[in-house]
């Protein structure tokens, strides 16, 4: 597993992290706004990172995104005209009322890997409810994607609810599984039939720790079967920032290196940020 | 999808249970009408049309009560071709049983790459068998050849206004969409061979003629020309054309419009020419065939990309399941998208996602 920094200096790897900013410096803002949780991302018009923030989407978009923007401006002891231009992605990107401009978090995810890893070619992100396979042209554009069928198979969800049925919380899983000694195989397509395979497993006297080893094999292998992966894998999302076992599994069923950017789960408002310094500068050249 | 000709040049008057599933799941009715043929014991994964009009007979409710306080008609026989799909045999069997009238059914050779004179033959003289089973009816129909002659004139002069109409399409811009034409498509399904199907498209081309003439876009702004592999969403046209015309993607081209635009009708050889056009269909043959005209229309209609509807419930016309997507993309070296839905059953159909996917569509074709 490679875990590599962005090529720019990042101060702090903190939830809220920040950077000083010249007075004249321009700031782009890139919200991403999941359905499970908004994170926001400043990024200066080289593309270097200047603070990151994120919070549980539980309430308005518009609210959280907002709220998350000020705390890093606050940070730096800035306002918001100091931000140029802003674009929202996500399955809440529409109800951003900041956001000068809106870009599908396809679109941004493939922007985003690209930015940290200009090699790679298949961006894979696992997020809360969805997850999506991104095929890259050299350039970074996006050649073709695929999405989840319409199930939590393969995404955070499906993780929810494993942890639910053995009475853990989710952030327990990925200490747990290193602890495994083997992988319990889960087969199950549908999230509820999975659970139910996991109480056959446990009558049977599986230990927990080989059966979370099997969930999240479970993750891999339903993203594996939607496309044939292979080359410069980069995971992005929450669910490979949190579970460094999703990432080994995807390595064991696909016999290769998989990367992970240093904040896998900011990759889509890092696209959006740069999304909205390229719309910011074309924006000024038509207006000269 | 055939041969109606046949009904009508014998005096029947034809509804269509296809056409009554689709207006249901345009109304939005789906979902209600398919739990009810699901506790019959039809299973929810096979064709919603199916289980839609199923429903609707069991319910004794219908989009028809609402508008004309009518119900479908109570049929006298039952009259099914299967080249388009297996479940229309089932569908009209189970009607059959309920309205306690006579099914014929008409089995066409299946996947065809070319059409020969020996299947031409057999589905000729599977016409042939219909007519002596029709004739065998209370009422004492009889057959008459000049008939139908007459009728399948119509037919073709009908069908001949139906492919101009879709023709215009390739036009840049188009003036009309795949939307415009899941509606106009009516009367080439359930009027063909009557002088209104005939009046009805002339108007409608000569009107498209005039809006092409003038450079009129149904998409204003069309940036992107599209085909529509598959089975409208029939619950989700509304929205979904106007994403498309947000998105200023005119859908210029689908292969469902055009099945009825049945190639070669001839009044001098009725019957003959019957069952080569309702074996030519696109639905109705092999992998081969289908991507060489896709590759063709593609070219024909300009397209920058295409759509393949997957639905759940109908796999006959879902070509993306067999990876003629991929094929596609390859050899005509453009950019597919794959929408998973259904024809008539909402619960199936993800609206936020596929709205996601075409808007990255867009992105990706720009």
């Amino acid at each position: 597993m490679v875990i590599s920094a962005n090529q720019r200096p990042i101060l702090s790897s903190a939830v809220v992290a920040c950077s000083a900013v010249s007075e004249m410096a321009e700031l782009f803002a890139g919200i991403d706004a999941g359905s499970s949780f908004t994170k926001v991302v400043l990024i200066d018009d080289a593309g270097r990172m200047h603070g990151m923030a994120v919070k549980r989407s539980s309430s308005g978009f518009d609210e959280i995104s907002s709220s998350l923007l000020n705390g890093l401006l606050r940070e730096k002891g800035l306002s918001r005209d100091a931000i140029a231009f802003s674009v929202a992605t996500g399955y809440g990107r529409a109800k951003v009322g900041l956001a000068d401009a809106t870009k599908t978090e396809i679109a941004c995810h493939a922007r985003g890997a690209h930015h940290c890893f200009p090699q790679t070619r298949i961006v894979v992100d696992i997020g809360g409810q969805d997850n999506k396979v991104i095929l890259l042209k050299e350039n970074g554009q996006v050649a073709d994607f695929k999405m989840n069928r319409k199930c939590a198979a393969g995404t955070g969800s499906f993780l929810e609810a494993i942890a639910r049925r053995l009475d853990m919380e989710v952030s327990e899983l990925d200490d747990l599984a290193e602890k495994a000694t083997k992988e319990v195989s889960i087969g199950s397509f549908c999230t509820v039939f999975a659970e139910t395979e996991i109480i056959e497993r446990i009558r049977a006297g599986e230990r927990r720790e080989d059966i979370v080893k099997g969930a999240f094999a479970s993750v891999a292998m339903r993203v594996i079967e939607m496309c044939n992966l292979s080359g410069f894998i980069t995971l992005t999302g929450g669910v490979p920032a949190y579970n460094k076992e999703v990432v080994r599994a995807f390595e064991r069923k696909l016999w290769t290196e998989v990367h992970v950017p240093e904040h896998p789960q900011y990759i889509g408002a890092l696209g959006a940020a740069l999304f909205a310094v390229e719309a910011s500068s074309k924006t000024r050249r038509q207006r000269m | 999808m055939g041969p109606v000709e046949i009904l009508v040049a014998m005096g029947f008057k034809v509804f269509f249970p296809e056409n009554h599933a689709a207006m249901i799941g345009a109304k939005k009715l789906g979902t209600k009408f398919i739990s009810l043929a699901t506790q019959k014991g039809y299973s929810p994964d096979i064709c919603s049309y199916l289980t839609s009009d199923l429903g609707s007979l069991l319910a004794q409710d219908s989009p028809l009560k609402e508008k004309y306080g009518l119900l479908p008609p109570r049929p006298d026989v039952l009259v099914f071709n299967n080249q388009q799909c297996m479940e229309v045999g089932f569908w009209f069997k189970e009607m059959g049983r309920q309205f306690n009238a006579p099914v014929f059914g008409i089995s066409t050779p299946l996947l065809i790459e070319e059409v020969d004179g020996a299947t031409v033959r057999f589905i000729e003289g599977k016409y042939e068998e219909l007519i002596k089973q029709l004739e065998t009816m209370p009422g004492g129909r009889r057959f008459d050849i000049d008939r139908l002659r007459e009728v399948v004139s119509r037919s073709a002069e009908a069908v001949g206004l139906w492919q101009e109409v879709l023709g215009l399409a390739k036009n840049v811009p188009s003036p009309l969409t795949f939307f415009d034409a899941t509606v106009h498509m009516a009367p080439i399904v359930v009027l063909r061979g009557t002088e209104e199907a005939v009046d009805y498209y002339r108007t409608l081309r000569d009107e498209l003629k005039l809006k092409a003439a003038n450079g009129d876009a149904a998409v204003p702004g069309e940036r992107k020309r599209v085909y529509w592999d598959g089975m409208p969403i029939w619950f989700a046209l509304r929205s979904l054309s106007e994403k498309f015309f947000d998105l200023k993607i005119a859908v210029v081209a689908s292969t469902y419009c055009n099945t009825w635009a049945f190639e070669g009708l001839d009044a001098r050889e009725p019957l003959k020419s019957l069952a080569r056009a309702q074996t030519f269909i696109f639905l109705n043959r092999g992998d081969d065939y289908k991507e060489k005209t896709l590759r063709w229309l593609f070219a024909e209609f300009k397209v920058d990309g295409f759509v393949c509807h997957t639905s759940k419930t109908c796999r006959r016309t879902s070509n993306a399941l067999f990876g003629m997507k991929e094929r596609l993309e390859k050899s005509a070296g453009i950019p597919g998208l794959l929408i998973e839905a259904d024809v008539n059953d909402e619960r199936l159909y993800s609206s936020e996602q596929t709205m996601i996917k075409l808007e990255a569509f867009a992105e990706m074709m720009e």
